[in-house]
């Protein structure tokens, strides 16, 4: 047999190979990568709980709430994310923030923030303002 | 058996096999989210959430949703725990959240030359991080600008509507935080919330020129944003 043929033969297969990979046989084009992803990402742990996920416990401040005017303030929006304090319980894994910047972030009067009611930095200044203002009512 | 025979079997065999390359599924129902550009007031808790659930780091000047805020034109970006919309002086603002647009035409997809970004059957667009092999043709395709590269895994990163919340029948995280209700997120099947408030009112959605489809909707925004 002449070498050439050898060669010929080796680029068929080499060619031949790789195009089958290609188009039948790689885990893209079965779409196996893809359900071993989607598996993977619907697995993935979640930091944020919904706040019926706090009405076990905490049923009175939740009942406070549903009447209040936050009601439609979810409870990890000013509380941050309560997986840790679902899985610990303890009073250090959630944020109680009584600062006035905690309030602030969404009552500072700003340009262009018109859909709340909204008061100047200086309102009411040096006090907190949950000694005035209850939160949960 | 000859060469010329020889080699009209070894080469229509590739040939064949193109017949047989699956057609990618059909999608059904898909998830959509309504943004009110009215009620936004620009505090930043759904870019705080977002960056939280999804494991993107805190002080990464990019998000997967973030907000900009336009002042009488001039464009301000909010992506990072600091706002900065707080000192600004303006005569008219207002506040427009962004996150990637779900395209049903998506030109990430269509330009990946790996495959790794793909429709799931419910619409939503999703990176798969082990084909990825962080080549940016995505970010230069996106004309949202929702695409980045997330430094610790040195590939595209961007929003997966919580794909691993909507699995579990959860809100996303953004849409969850959000104090004024800015931003509804529902399938958009008939009879669902998001259908009738799109069959109601007048809606508008994010360059419309370059025929993406997105499924985020956009209310009450009068004017045009980048």
């Amino acid at each position: 047999m002449k070498p050439w043929i050898l060669v010929l033969i080796l680029a068929i297969a080499v060619y031949g190979g790789v195009f089958v990979y290609t188009f039948n046989l790689s885990p893209m084009i079965k779409e196996q990568s893809i359900e071993n992803w989607l598996q993977i990402e619907s697995s993935k742990s979640i930091s944020y709980m919904e706040s019926s996920i706090c009405r076990e416990c905490h049923l009175k401040l939740y009942k406070n709430w549903t009447m209040g005017n936050h009601s439609s303030v979810e409870c990890e929006s000013c509380h941050d994310y309560g997986a840790e304090h679902v899985k610990f319980r303890s009073s250090s894994s959630i944020l109680v923030e009584k600062s006035r910047d905690s309030c602030l972030v969404c009552h500072r009067e700003v340009t262009g923030r018109d859909a709340i009611k909204s008061v100047s930095y200086d309102h009411g200044s040096g006090v907190i303002c949950t000694y005035c203002h209850d939160p949960h009512r | 058996m000859r060469r010329r025979d020889f080699l009209k079997v070894v080469l229509s065999i590739p040939l064949a096999s193109l017949a047989s390359v699956p057609v990618i599924a059909e999608k059904k129902s898909s998830f959509a989210m309504i943004v009110d550009v009215k009620k936004c007031i620009g505090c930043g808790k759904c870019v705080i959430a977002c960056k939280i659930e999804n494991s993107v780091p805190m002080d990464l000047p990019i998000s997967r949703t973030w907000i900009e805020g336009y002042f009488d034109g001039k464009k301000i970006v909010m992506n990072t725990k600091e706002n900065p919309f707080l000192n600004v002086k303006a005569e008219k603002g207002i506040f427009v959240p962004k996150l990637c647009n779900h395209c049903s035409n998506a030109p990430c997809v269509n330009v990946c030359p790996v495959g790794a970004r793909f429709h799931t059957k419910e619409g939503v667009v999703l990176v798969d991080k082990e084909t990825c092999i962080g080549c940016k043709y995505c970010i230069v395709a996106c004309p949202y600008g929702a695409t980045f590269v997330n430094p610790e895994e040195k590939i595209t990163d961007k929003c997966t509507f919580c794909y691993h919340r909507v699995k579990r029948n959860l809100r996303p995280a953004c849409v969850l935080v959000c104090p004024t209700g800015a931003r509804i997120f529902e399938e958009l099947r008939e009879g669902s919330e998001v259908y009738e408030i799109l069959k109601k009112s007048r809606y508008s959605v994010l360059k419309p020129e370059t025929g993406t489809n997105p499924k985020v909707f956009y209310l009450n925004l009068d004017m045009v944003v980048e």
